[in-house]
C-alpha cells in the first residue's frame, strides 16, 4: 500500500505572466514554429499511483489475465489491469481491487440529522457528515457532482481533502459531543471499506451511524454493513426502469431489493422521493410509489417527498411547485401511509410529525427545526399514548 | 468554364428591365447582406434560449455560422468551373431564403427540447452539431450568394474585375450595417422575432421578382414572377398582421415542453420569459432560469446575512435581481431608502404583471426608487451613498457579468459605503466540497474583495455569502447579536430564524471554507483579466465530463500557441518563395486573409469588452461600436478597391494592411490604459478604434483578390478569399472571446495579436513574389 499523498499539499497558482516571460515564450515558441505551446495546455493529472491513498476491497473475485470483478454494487464492474470502476473509486492493481478513498475525506460536515432527512431517528440531534469521491450513479441533478462524479486523484489534487481515517473521524465526532456519523454527500457505498471499518469503531465508541444512500448495493455487502448501522434512508429517485435508465444510468430493482432488505431486517428506514417536475410527478407514479412503500413497510415507514432544485446538469429545470408536493403528500395519505414529508419547501404542516392515534401534532418542524415536541422518551404519542414509530431515545 | 464565360447573353442589359444587371446582383448582394445580420442576430438569440447559453455558446453559434458561410463560399466558388452562376441560381437562392429564414427560426426553438432531457444543459459538441443543422440552410445560400454574385458582376468584363467584386464585398459590408442599424435602433424595440422573420423573407421574395425580370425566357420569367410575387404578399400579410403574433406564441412555446407559456419577449439584452406550473411561476433570461416566484430561501437568505450584521441600516443599494423577492425581505428592516438598479427596463415591465404580490408590491413602496441602468456605470456617477450594498447579479458565468466581481468593481463599490458600512456578492456553492476551477474562482473573488475591505467574511450555505466591511470589526459572527436584531426588528421569514443563523454561523463549516481558501493562490479577478469569468467556463465544461482531464490552459501556454502559429506562418512564407508557384502564393494569401480574420475579430470583440469594463454594458452604445466596425469594414473594402491597379500596388496594400494592423494592436494596450483613468472618454475613443479595425480588415481584401487572380478567375479567388476571411474571423471570436482574454486579460490579447499579425506580415509578404512556375 502506498503512503497516502499529503495533504497539505496545494495546487499550484496561476502565475501572472509578465511581458519578459510573454516574449521569452514567444520566442521559444517561435523558433520552434509549431504547435508546441498548445500541448502545455492539457493540465496533467497525477495518476492513481501518485496521488491515492490505497486500501484493498472486499467483495470482489479475481479473474483471468490479471482482471478483476467487483461485487459491491449490482453493476458487477469487471476491471482490467489498471482499470476503474463505474464508480471511479476502485481500481485494480495487479490483480487486486483497491479503494482509493479509504479515509480521505473529500466533504466533512455538522449538519441537523432532519437534513439528511431522517424525521423519526433521534429528532433534533446533530450528525457529523462524511462523503468521499464516486458514485455508481450519474444523477442528471446531482448536487455533489463535485465530489460524486469526479476521481479521488482529482479531489486531492484541486481540493481540500482530508486525512481522516475512522479513528480519527470517530475520535472527531465524540470530542465535539456529536452523537451520530452520517455517510452520506456522495454514495457511500462507494467507500463501502471506509464506513464498515467506521461503522464498527463508532458503535464501540456509542456514537451511531446512518447512511444516506440510493441503495444500490448487492445483497451479502449490505448484510455485513447493517448491523452497524442504526438508521438508513433510501433514495427512490423514480419508479420505471426506464426513468432510471435515462435520468441515473442506474436500475430500479436492486434498489427495491435492498429495501426490502432493511425492513426484513428491522432496521429503521426512512424513503425519499424526488419529485421532478413534468418527469416523474404524475398522479399515477406518485400512487404506485405510496402504494408500494405501504405494502413494502407498512404504513408506519416514512416517505418524504423532495423538492426538486436546479443542480448539475439540470439547471433550467425550474424547482417543483408546491401544489404538485401538496398533492403528492395528499396521494400518498390517501394510499394509507402515516408519515409522509414535504421537504425542501416552507411550511409547518408538511414538515411535521402526526400521531396516527389522536391526529394530533407530535413533532412540530419548520424545515429541520424542531419548534415542538410532544414525543414520550419511550415513543409514545404525550397526548393520546399511541407508539409513533422510529428511534426516540 | 471560368466563371467570365457566363452565358452573357442572358446578362445583357435589355430596356425593358427596371434595373441593368449589374444594379439587379448589387441589390441582391445588399439584400444578402443584411438578411445574413438579421438572420444571424435573429437565430444567435434563439439558440442561446434552446441551449441555455452563455458566452461560450454565443462564440460556437458564431463560429458555426461563420463557418458554413464560408463553407457555401468556398464551395458554390470552387464549382463555378461546373455549375457557372446564372440568373436562374440567384433567383433560386432569393426564393429559397424567402421560404427558409422563417422555418430556421422555427426549428431553432424547438431543437434543445427535443434533443435532451427537460432542462439539460447541452454539451459544447451537441451544440455545434444541433446549431449548424438549423444554420446550414441559411449560411449555405448566403455564402453561395457571394460567389455567384462575384461571378455575375464580373462576367462579361476584362478590366477592373477586382475593383467589381470588391464592390460587391463592401454593398454586403453596407447591407450588414443597414441591418444592424436597423435591428439595433427599430426592430427590436419594436417588433418581434417571427414578424421581422416573416418580412424578411418578405424582402428576399421581392428581390427574387426584380431578379426575375433578368431571365432571357419569357415564360420562365412569367412563372418566376408570379411566384415570388404570390410568395412575397403572402409573407408580407402574415408577417404585417396578427398571424406572426399567433405563430410567434406558438413557436415560443416549444422551448418550453410541458409548462404554460404565459410570455416571451425579446428585450435589448435579451429573451425574457415567464412560464407557469401550477401555482408557480418561473423566469427566464436566454433561456436560463433566474428565479421562480416560490424561491424564498434565496432572497431571504440574501436579504437578511448582511442587513442583520447592520447595526442600523438606514440607505440600501440592491444591484439587479430584485424582482425575486430581495426588495421585500430587505424593505422588513425598515430602511429609509432603497435604490435597486437593473440594467433592462423592458424586463422588469414584462415580468412585472405577472409576479404574485409578495414580489411585485415591494416595488411600489415609496422608499424604493428603481434605477434603470448598469449597475457599475450608476455606482461610477452616483454621489450617494449607502449603509449596505447587495450585488445580486448572479454567478460571472458571462464577461458582461465577471465585471461585477473584479478588485475594480469592489473598489467602487467600498467607494459608495457609509460607515460602518457593508456589502454583500454572494457565488453558487455546493455546500460540501470545494475544488478544481471552483475552488480558484472563489479565491480570484475573496482576493479582489480584500484588497477593498478591510474586514470580509465568507458565510458558507446554499451559496457562499460574502460579506465585506470598509472597517475592521464591523461584521460579526455573534449569533446572539444577529438574533436579537432579527427579534427587534420584529421580522417573519419563512426561514430566517435564530436556528437557522444558528446552522450556517456554525464555526466547523466556516472554519473548513477558510482553511480550503487560504491554500490556494489565484490571480485577483481583475477588469482587464477577467479570470473568475475564466474558471467558471472551466466549470462549465467540467460538468459534461467530470472525469476527463484537466483543460487548464495558462497565459503562458496561450502565449506559446500564438508564437506557435506566428512561427508557422513564416515558415510557410519562406516555403512559398522557396517554390514560387502560383499555387503557394495563392494559399499564403488566402491565410493572410484568415489571419486578418482572426485579428479584426478578435480586436472587434476586445474593443466591445473594453466598453463593457469601462463604460457599462449599454445596449445602444455597443450597436453603435458594432455598426462602427462594419462601417470602417465597408469604408476599407472600398478604399481598397482604388489601390488594386497592379499586382505590385496591391501588394504593398496588403501588406500596409498587416503592418497597420500589427500597430493598432500593439498600441491597443496602452489606449486601454489611458483610457482606464479617462473614462469618460471611452465611446469616443473605442468608437475610433473600431473602426480604424474595421477599415484595417476590409482594406485587405481587394489586394488579395488582385494578387490571386489569374486568367480571370476573379470571382472564384473572391470566394475562396471571403471565405478565408469569414473561416478566420470565426476561430477568432471563438477562441478569443472564451479562451484568450479570459486567461490570458485584455491587453496581453492584445500583444499576442500583434504577433499574430507578424506572422500574418511574414505570409503577407508572397504577394511580391513574381516569378510564377
Amino acid at each position: 500500500m502506498s503512503e497516502p499523498p499529503d495533504v497539505t499539499r496545494e495546487t499550484t497558482d496561476e502565475p501572472t505572466l509578465s511581458r519578459r516571460d510573454l516574449l521569452k515564450t514567444l520566442a521559444l515558441a517561435g523558433a520552434g514554429a509549431g504547435l508546441g505551446g498548445l500541448s502545455g495546455c492539457i493540465g496533467r493529472n497525477p495518476s492513481a499511483e501518485a496521488a491515492a491513498a490505497y486500501h484493498e476491497a472486499k467483495y470482489y473475485s479475481k479473474l483471468a489475465g490479471g482482471r478483476v470483478q467487483c461485487h459491491l454494487c449490482p453493476n458487477q464492474c469487471t476491471l482490467g489491469p489498471g482499470g476503474r470502476g463505474v464508480c471511479g473509486n476502485r481500481v485494480n492493481r495487479d490483480g487486486k481491487l483497491y479503494t482509493l478513498v479509504y479515509g480521505r475525506a473529500g466533504a466533512l460536515n455538522v449538519d441537523p440529522v432532519e437534513k439528511k432527512p431522517l424525521f423519526h431517528f433521534k429528532p433534533g440531534s446533530w450528525a457529523l457528515s462524511v462523503g468521499t469521491a464516486g458514485c455508481a450513479f450519474s444523477c442528471k441533478n446531482c448536487q455533489n457532482w463535485e465530489l460524486s462524479q469526479r476521481l479521488p486523484e482529482q479531489l486531492e489534487q484541486s481540493g481540500r481533502v482530508l486525512d481522516m481515517p475512522p479513528s480519527k473521524l470517530v475520535a472527531a465526532a465524540k470530542s465535539r459531543g456529536i452523537p451520530i456519523i452520517a455517510y452520506t454527500y456522495n454514495e457511500p457505498v462507494s467507500f463501502y471499506e471506509y464506513m464498515l471499518d467506521t461503522a464498527k469503531l463508532a458503535r464501540r465508541h456509542g456514537i451511531k451511524s446512518v447512511i444516506v444512500s440510493n441503495g444500490f448495493v448487492n445483497r451479502e455487502p449490505m448484510l455485513e454493513l447493517l448491523p452497524y448501522l442504526d438508521a438508513v434512508k433510501i433514495d427512490l429517485k423514480g419508479f420505471s426502469e426506464a426513468f432510471y435508465t435515462s435520468y441515473c444510468a442506474g436500475r430500479l430493482a436492486p434498489v427495491l431489493e435492498t429495501i426490502k432488505r432493511v425492513i426484513a431486517l428491522g432496521k429503521w428506514l426512512e424513503i425519499v422521493y424526488l419529485v421532478i417536475p413534468t418527469v416523474n410527478d404524475d398522479a399515477q407514479t406518485i400512487r404506485a410509489v405510496a402504494n408500494w412503500v405501504k405494502r413494502a413497510g407498512g404504513p408506519d415507514l416514512p416517505l418524504h417527498f423532495s423538492r426538486f432544485m436546479p443542480a448539475f446538469r439540470l439547471k433550467n429545470l425550474p424547482p417543483t411547485p408546491e401544489a404538485t408536493l401538496r398533492q403528492c403528500r395528499k396521494i400518498a395519505l390517501a394510499a394509507g401511509l402515516n408519515y409522509v414529508y414535504v421537504g425542501n419547501i416552507p411550511g409547518w404542516d408538511i414538515a411535521s410529525t402526526y400521531c396516527p392515534g389522536c391526529g394530533k401534532v407530535v413533532i412540530k418542524r419548520n424545515g429541520f427545526e424542531i419548534l415542538a415536541y410532544n414525543v414520550k422518551a419511550n415513543g409514545a404519542c404525550k397526548f393520546c399514548g399511541r407508539q409513533i414509530a422510529g428511534i426516540f431515545s | 468554364m471560368p466563371a467570365s464565360s457566363v452565358d452573357d447573353k442572358s446578362l445583357a442589359y435589355s430596356p425593358e428591365t427596371a434595373l441593368s444587371p449589374r444594379r439587379t446582383v448589387e441589390l441582391a448582394i445588399f439584400a444578402a447582406g443584411l438578411t445574413a445580420l438579421l438572420l444571424q442576430v435573429l437565430l444567435t438569440r434563439e439558440l442561446l434560449v434552446s441551449f441555455f447559453g452563455n458566452e461560450l455558446c454565443i462564440g460556437l453559434i458564431l463560429m458555426d455560422w461563420l463557418l458554413l458561410v464560408a463553407l457555401g463560399t468556398a464551395l458554390a466558388g470552387r464549382l463555378l468551373s461546373r455549375l457557372p452562376a446564372t440568373w436562374g441560381l440567384l433567383l433560386g437562392s432569393e426564393l429559397a431564403l424567402a421560404v427558409i429564414v422563417p422555418l430556421q427560426i422555427y426549428w431553432a426553438r424547438g431543437v434543445g427540447g427535443r434533443a435532451i432531457f427537460p432542462g439539460e444543459l447541452i454539451d459544447p459538441l451537441t451544440m455545434i452539431l444541433l446549431a449548424a443543422v438549423v444554420l446550414a440552410p441559411g449560411c449555405l445560400v448566403l455564402g453561395a450568394q457571394f460567389a455567384w454574385s462575384c461571378a455575375l458582376i464580373t462576367a462579361g468584363k476584362s478590366s477592373r474585375r477586382t475593383a467589381s467584386i470588391a464592390v460587391i464585398y463592401v454593398l454586403e459590408a453596407v447591407g450588414s450595417i443597414i441591418g444592424g442599424l436597423l435591428f439595433h435602433f427599430w426592430l427590436a424595440d419594436n417588433l418581434q422575432t417571427m414578424r421581422i422573420a416573416l418580412l424578411l423573407a418578405a424582402l428576399n421574395a421581392l428581390v427574387a421578382l426584380v431578379v426575375s425580370r433578368q431571365l432571357a425566357r419569357p415564360r420562365h420569367r412569367r412563372a418566376a414572377q408570379v411566384t415570388a410575387g404570390l410568395l412575397a404578399v403572402a409573407l408580407i400579410v402574415m408577417g404585417g398582421g396578427s398571424a406572426a403574433v399567433r405563430f410567434e406564441m406558438l413557436t415560443s412555446a416549444r422551448h418550453w415542453p410541458g409548462y404554460e407559456l404565459v410570455t416571451s419577449q425579446h428585450t435589448r439584452y435579451g429573451n425574457v420569459a415567464v412560464t407557469r406550473l401550477h401555482d408557480q411561476l418561473s423566469v427566464f433570461h436566454d433561456g436560463l432560469l433566474m428565479f421562480t416566484s416560490q424561491d424564498y430561501l434565496a432572497s431571504e437568505e440574501l436579504a437578511h446575512l448582511v442587513m442583520l450584521q447592520h447595526p442600523d441600516p438606514r440607505s440600501v443599494l440592491i444591484m439587479g435581481g430584485g424582482l425575486s423577492g430581495v426588495i421585500g425581505e430587505v424593505l422588513k428592516h425598515n430602511p429609509q431608502r432603497v435604490d435597486y438598479v437593473e440594467l433592462d427596463r423592458q424586463a422588469v415591465q414584462i415580468i412585472r404583471p405577472h409576479l404574485p404580490p409578495r414580489l411585485e408590491q415591494p416595488l411600489r413602496d415609496p422608499r424604493v426608487t428603481v434605477i434603470y441602468t448598469d449597475a457599475l456605470a450608476y455606482l461610477h456617477r452616483t454621489q450617494t451613498h449607502y449603509d449596505v450594498i447587495i450585488s445580486n447579479v448572479g454567478d460571472p458565468v458571462t464577461a458582461v457579468l465577471n465585471r461585477f466581481y473584479t478588485r475594480q468593481a469592489f473598489a467602487e463599490a467600498a467607494a459608495h459605503l457609509n460607515s460602518p458600512g457593508i456589502f454583500c456578492a454572494g457565488l453558487s456553492y455546493p455546500q460540501t466540497h470545494l475544488s478544481g476551477p471552483r475552488r480558484m474562482l472563489h479565491a480570484s473573488v475573496l482576493g479582489a474583495l480584500q484588497q477593498s475591505f478591510a474586514q470580509v467574511l465568507p458565510l458558507p450555505d446554499g451559496r457562499i455569502y460574502y460579506l465585506a466591511a470598509t472597517g475592521p470589526q464591523v461584521l460579526t459572527t455573534d449569533e446572539a447579536t444577529l438574533a436579537e436584531r432579527l427579534a427587534q426588528r420584529k421580522i417573519e421569514t419563512a426561514y430566517i430564524t435564530r436556528y437557522f443563523l444558528h446552522t450556517v454561523l456554525v464555526p466547523f463549516a466556516r472554519e473548513l471554507l477558510a482553511d480550503s481558501l487560504s491554500r490556494v493562490s489565484a490571480p485577483v479577478n481583475d477588469d482587464f483579466r477577467p479570470i473568475t469569468y475564466h474558471y467558471f467556463l472551466q466549470l462549465w465544461l467540467r460538468q459534461f465530463a467530470p472525469t476527463a482531464r484537466e483543460i487548464a490552459p495558462r497565459p503562458g501556454h496561450i502565449a506559446g500557441a500564438v508564437g506557435g502559429v506566428a512561427g508557422l506562418c513564416v515558415l510557410i512564407a519562406l516555403l512559398a518563395w522557396r517554390r514560387r508557384s502560383r499555387r503557394s502564393r495563392r494559399r499564403a494569401i488566402a491565410l493572410t486573409l484568415a489571419i486578418t480574420g482572426i485579428l479584426e475579430m478578435s480586436m472587434q470583440l476586445v474593443v466591445i469588452f473594453s466598453f463593457q469594463v469601462i463604460a457599462g454594458s449599454l445596449f445602444y452604445q455597443i450597436g453603435i461600436l458594432m455598426t462602427l466596425f462594419m462601417v470602417g469594414l465597408a469604408a476599407g473594402g472600398h478604399l481598397g478597391r482604388y489601390a488594386t491597379g497592379s499586382r505590385r500596388s496591391s501588394a504593398v496594400l496588403l501588406a500596409a494592411t498587416l503592418v497597420g494592423l500589427l500597430a493598432a494592436t500593439a498600441l491597443m494596450p496602452v489606449i486601454l490604459t489611458w483610457l482606464a483613468t479617462h473614462r469618460a472618454l471611452a465611446a469616443v475613443v473605442l468608437g475610433t478604434c473600431a473602426a480604424v479595425f474595421g477599415l484595417l480588415g476590409g482594406l485587405g481584401y481587394p489586394p488579395a483578390v488582385e494578387v490571386c487572380a489569374a486568367g480571370g478567375d476573379e470571382a472564384r479567388a473572391g470566394a475562396v478569399l471571403y471565405a478565408s476571411d469569414l473561416a478566420g474571423a470565426a476561430l477568432g471570436a471563438l477562441l478569443v472571446s472564451t479562451l484568450v482574454i479570459p486567461a490570458a486579460g485584455l491587453l496581453q490579447t492584445c500583444l499576442l495579436l500583434s504577433v499574430l499579425s507578424l506572422g500574418g506580415l511574414a505570409l503577407s509578404s508572397v504577394a511580391f513574389c513574381t516569378s510564377d512556375t
